[in-house]
């Protein structure tokens, strides 16, 4: 398997470099996959920060010890960066007369409906950062809650109870969803 | 991290219904080989360069800065009168019910310190974090 990247001008150690490369090579899909979700749908978005994620994992790589997964470390700077961006993104729609920026999504997902998909992340954007990122982490990518409470630096009960209020508050939001199926994207269009 | 686990034991069926369907619905779509190879690239050239700071974010935030700076010269000499001991010492305010949690302030507000015991994850998180700690607040 050939690398995805080479490090090789770094001052990070070889082995350590080659755990950087497969980490990259092996979760930047999913990397990516997590960040669209984070910053509400938006491909562009997604791209930038799972990049930047990567650099200043890539950055702080010489402070790394070993004492936690290489993998769950990497996924808390990308929690962060997808944070950070939504602030800005916050005060980009600030600067922009409090107009709403919506997603820009250059090749929208033509199997899954973009109303519907909206109104997911319009849900998604009404929780808590805290509940919001526990939602997604947990129920949308398969962490484990310790794993979620260890990359977003919380305790566990926390998280159980973020997650708890999360649920209930996407269900409320989302309550025909499952119900009525994808008949929803009609009701959505009209 | 596969999706049983334990934490989706304890959804009622409905739950998991309701997961099982926001999860299918709000996926975004297979990244394509190309671009996947197009963004590799990018990463090895910045990787390579040492410049970590992503698309013109840094631009943003120097310009915000420089504005920033400016509007406060301009009313320290036009009112100095203004800015009075009590508001120069106040701590950073969270309105209250504002859409922010300990999180934020954990993210954006180095001053916070939080709840000792509900957020003081020092003595959980391992020492790997604390070479992360400082590159949120640097950028």
């Amino acid at each position: 398997m050939e690398a995805a990247i080479s490090l090789e001008r770094s001052r990070v150690e070889p082995d350590l470099e080659r755990r950087f490369e497969a980490l990259v090579h092996t979760h930047r899909a999913r990397a990516q996959r997590l960040a669209w979700r984070l910053v509400g749908g938006d491909g562009a978005a997604a791209e930038d920060v799972t990049q930047d994620a990567f650099v200043k994992a890539y950055r702080a790589l010489s402070g790394f010890r070993g004492e936690s997964a290489l993998e769950t470390w990497f996924y808390r700077i990308l929690v962060r960066q997808a944070a950070s961006h939504r602030r800005w993104r916050g005060v980009r729609a600030f600067w922009d007369a409090g107009s709403e920026i919506e997603p820009r999504d250059p090749k929208p997902d033509p199997q899954h409906d973009p109303g519907l998909q909206r109104r997911i992340a319009t849900a998604l954007d009404r929780l808590t950062p805290s509940q919001r990122d526990v939602f997604v982490l947990v129920h949308l990518e398969g962490f484990r809650l310790r794993e979620c409470a260890e990359t977003l630096g919380k305790p566990l009960g926390t998280v159980k109870s973020h997650l708890h209020r999360a649920l209930v508050t996407m269900r409320r939001e989302l309550a025909d969803l499952v119900e009525t199926g994808i008949e929803t994207d009609a009701k959505e269009a009209s | 991290m596969n999706h049983q686990t334990d934490d989706r034991d304890s959804l009622t069926a409905e739950e998991a219904a309701f997961v099982g369907r926001v999860r299918e619905l709000y996926a975004p779509p297979e990244l394509a080989a190309t671009r996947r190879a197009a963004l590799d690239a990018e990463l090895r050239q910045r990787v390579e360069a040492g410049w970590g700071f992503g698309t013109g974010r840094s631009a943003w935030l120097a310009v915000a800065t420089a504005g920033a700076l400016a509007i406060a010269w301009l009313v320290a000499i036009g009112d100095e009168g203004a800015l009075t001991p009590e508001l120069s010492r106040a701590a950073p305010v969270v309105a209250q019910g504002a859409d922010v949690d300990d999180w934020d302030r954990e993210l954006f507000d180095p001053t916070w310190v939080g709840d000792s015991e509900r957020f003081d994850d020092s003595a959980e998180l391992p020492d790997d974090y604390a070479a992360i700690a400082g590159i949120f607040l640097d950028s």
